[in-house]
């Protein structure tokens, strides 16, 4: 892997020689599937992560060379792939508050491993899925992509004050969902109800 | 711990993607540059303008655009509905189920797109009593007839309708990478080749998908001829595909273990413990996954539960003498244990040779039997000459040679080199199947009737069928399963070959279970068998408990020559 060009110079020069956007998938396919299996599982996130590159090689030309790392920027299509999904990952959560198992790590590759489910990590999940879309993709490019605020800011095309009280917001509901020891009161939709 | 710390340690222990996941979207992608050469480069634009509408620079960038468009900025928030219409380039709809509801509204669409249907949501477990159509077929946009299908998977069904022109379009550019593949619908129909008095008829049931136990859906479609009947809901039977066989159950002990009760806990781990020893200081089956040139050869004898009804007017084959999975149980359905003689050569890049042959049906009653053989023992459809490639051998029995590359034995080699990875000795064995860091304080194994530790008793016993597990290996895995309180091992258990062996053993919902046979002399796995061990499902499919529902023997397993395959 070349590591010594700048994700920002190799998207350019792929304007005209296309072959060199595989370099940005071999620096950044293995982060951008690990955070979409994190949040869909493996099969969706073998599925998304694929069209994150594909769709991120088609807008090549729109990329902003005054970043030097791709990542937020793949991140950020990876984002907008997501959620159209958000409904599974909704379901996902709360099949893992349900279940008490792992839906991720649990389907892969036929090997059935679990996790243990405190009652915590339960009621975090449960708030998780009660988070509106823009503040858990904040939250979670932060806690698990590890993204600063500008990044996150450029992944998700906004503001870094947004990103500051977007993720203030998500932080503040999840304590609450923590300390009152039940998730977050919402009204159940019948589309919810049914699940 | 603060939430950030939470979030941190639900992430912990992901799996890396696998490699053919990798290798599937590099490919891809590598198609889309290869593709891109032929064509202009995109503009480049000032990053202000980033969020702003693309300028269509030609007709084949403007498609780049759109495609994209469609990738990218679709979704938001709106509601989730049951199905969506959607309109499609050339003309047609694309209609995608999202959720298994509002069947009258489906039926409408598909009206409305021009074909008639009959549509029916089935809670889990159930199906349509058949018959309740003439079955009928018609011809499909790309070539040949649609006749009926089940497919299952995450979702709902998806299904683009509309002319076999616009068909053909779409297709081209599918293949040209420009329509990304989950735009593409599970079946195309052309409203113009209906004939009048035809129909669809459409039912489905929702299965687990992904850790969600609705968040799947299996749905069964056939073209009918005149007037349909209500579907009239009656148990499935469990399948494996579809079937409710692989649902957890809510509530209860998952796993049920099934043995000897005059073998104590401490006899059952002290058996375990034995098989570890002789699994440890045995020789490899097989010493490495196959070589340039070389083929990994396998040979298992399958057998399966049928029925074979002589008057048989359902499914979608209009003969009458086609055996059916559906109608255990039901009608003049007769079950009869269908073997056959399962041979593969699978090169390290996924090729595989299979070939299978027709064993000697045994139904269940020796009258069944009779009967079947007056009617001129007519073959399972799976090996009937009008519908498949089907030889004689030397000894008269029906032969299917075939060939494929499937993605399936490409993931089978990987799958198999990755065995090399585990750890042997027991306990970190058990962790690095749950899952759980090794560092972590010490995790006591949980009982084979909780779901987390049925499940590892199954993983463990999944790593021992492996043929390219080594001597340590499966000793560990054997000391593994010999400190999981709780399993139930049966003596003296004959496999589909007729090999005898003890089996760890258990039952899961509804009287189904599994069984695992190995050999005490030698700790290899025999057998892996799906079991009716008793009701309800013995009375719902009209079965005597203890009846194999589906099984594999391992008969032999070998690295050969690509050269003499024979």
């Amino acid at each position: 892997m070349d590591h010594t060009t700048l994700d920002s110079d190799a998207i350019s020069a792929s304007n005209r020689s296309p072959d060199g956007f595989a370099a940005i998938f071999d620096r950044h396919f293995d982060a951008v599937h690990a955070y979409l299996q994190r949040r869909v599982g493996p099969d969706l996130a073998d599925e998304l992560s694929a069209q994150t590159f594909l769709a991120a090689f088609d807008a090549r030309g729109s990329y902003d060379p005054a970043q030097p790392n791709a990542r937020p920027w793949l991140f950020g299509i990876a984002t907008n792939l997501l959620r159209r999904h958000h409904r599974d990952e909704v379901r996902q959560f709360r099949a893992y508050a349900r279940s008490a198992v792992d839906p991720v790590t649990d389907a892969f590759d036929g090997i059935e491993a679990r996790l243990d489910a405190t009652q915590m990590r339960r009621q975090l999940v449960e708030a998780l899925a009660d988070l509106p879309a823009e503040e858990l993709d904040a939250l979670l490019l932060y806690a698990w992509a590890e993204f600063s605020y500008p990044e996150i800011a450029c992944a998700l095309g906004i503001p870094t004050g947004t990103v500051r009280s977007r993720l203030s917001r998500a932080r503040g509901r999840i304590r609450a969902a923590l300390e009152a020891g039940q998730p977050l009161s919402r009204p159940v939709s019948e589309e919810e109800g049914s699940l | 711990m603060n939430e950030i710390e939470l979030l941190h340690e639900l992430r912990a222990d992901l799996p890396e993607p696998r490699a053919e996941s990798r290798a599937a979207a590099r490919s891809a992608l590598v198609a889309r540059i290869e593709h891109s050469r032929r064509r202009p480069a995109p503009a480049t634009r000032p990053p202000w303008r980033r969020r702003g509408p693309r300028l269509a620079l030609g007709a084949a960038v403007a498609t780049v655009a759109v495609v994209v468009a469609l990738i990218v900025s679709a979704g938001g928030d709106n509601p989730p509905a049951a199905f969506a219409v959607e309109p499609r380039e050339g003309g047609g709809v694309t209609i995608k189920v999202y959720s298994l509801e509002d069947a009258p509204g489906l039926e409408r669409a598909l009206e409305d797109a021009g074909i008639k249907a009959q549509v029916t949501w089935l809670p889990a477990g159930k199906v349509c009593r058949e018959p309740h159509y003439k079955p009928s077929r018609v011809h499909l946009p790309g070539g040949g007839t649609f006749a009926g299908m089940t497919m299952g998977g995450p979702g709902g069904p998806s299904f683009a309708i509309g002319s076999t022109q616009s068909w053909r379009e779409s297709f081209g550019r599918s293949r040209r990478g420009e329509i990304a593949p989950d735009e593409q619908a599970n079946l195309n129909l052309d409203p113009a080749v209906f004939r009048p008095g035809q129909s669809v008829v459409i039912s489905g049931t929702p299965t687990p998908y992904n850790g969600d136990p609705e968040g799947g859906s299996i749905a069964s479609l056939g073209v009918a001829e005149g007037p349909v009947e209500p579907c009239e809901p009656v148990p499935a039977l469990p399948s494996g595909f579809g079937g409710p066989f692989e649902l957890t159950p809510g509530g209860g002990p998952a796993y049920a273990p099934h043995g000897d009760e005059a073998l104590s806990p401490a006899d059952v781990a002290a058996e375990l413990r034995r098989a570890a020893a002789i699994a440890g200081a045995s020789d490899s089956q097989v010493e490495a996954p196959p070589g340039p040139g070389q083929l990994l050869y396998t040979k298992t004898m399958e057998v399966h539960l049928e029925a074979w009804d002589p008057n048989n007017p359902a499914g979608f084959k209009t003969k009458p003498r086609y055996f059916t999975d559906r109608q255990l149980g039901e009608g003049n359905a007769m079950p009869a244990l269908v073997p056959t003689l399962k041979q593969v050569w699978m090169a390290p890049d996924g090729k595989t040779r299979e070939r299978e042959t027709l064993g000697r049906i045994k139904f269940l009653s020796g009258g069944d039997q009779l009967r079947w053989e007056e009617a001129g023992s007519p073959p399972p459809w799976a090996f009937e000459p009008g519908e498949h490639d089907v030889d004689r051998d030397k000894s008269g029995r029906l032969v299917k040679d075939f060939a494929s590359t499937a993605f399936r034995g490409r993931r089978e080699v990987t799958h198999m080199s990755r065995l090399a990875e585990l750890p042997t000795e027991p306990e970190a064995l058990r962790l690095a199947i749950e899952n759980r860091r090794t560092s972590s304080s010490p995790v006591e194994p949980s009982p084979a009737s909780s779901p987390r530790g049925g499940a590892t008793v199954k993983g463990l016993l999944e790593i021992l069928s492996e043929p390219l597990a080594s001597p340590a290996l499966r000793a560990a895995a054997f000391g593994a399963l010999a400190e999981i309180p709780g399993i139930g091992l049966e003596r003296g258990v004959a496999d589909a070959a007729g090999r005898r062996g003890d089996a760890i053993a258990w039952v899961r919902e509804r009287g189904f279970g599994r069984r695992w046979i190995f050999d005490p002399r030698t700790s290899r796995i025999l057998a892996r068998a799906e079991v009716i061990f008793g009701p309800p499902s013995t009375t719902e499919n009209g079965v005597p408990p203890m009846t194999v529902f589906r099984e594999s023997a391992y008969l032999q397993t070998g690295i050969v020559d690509a050269a003499n395959r024979e």
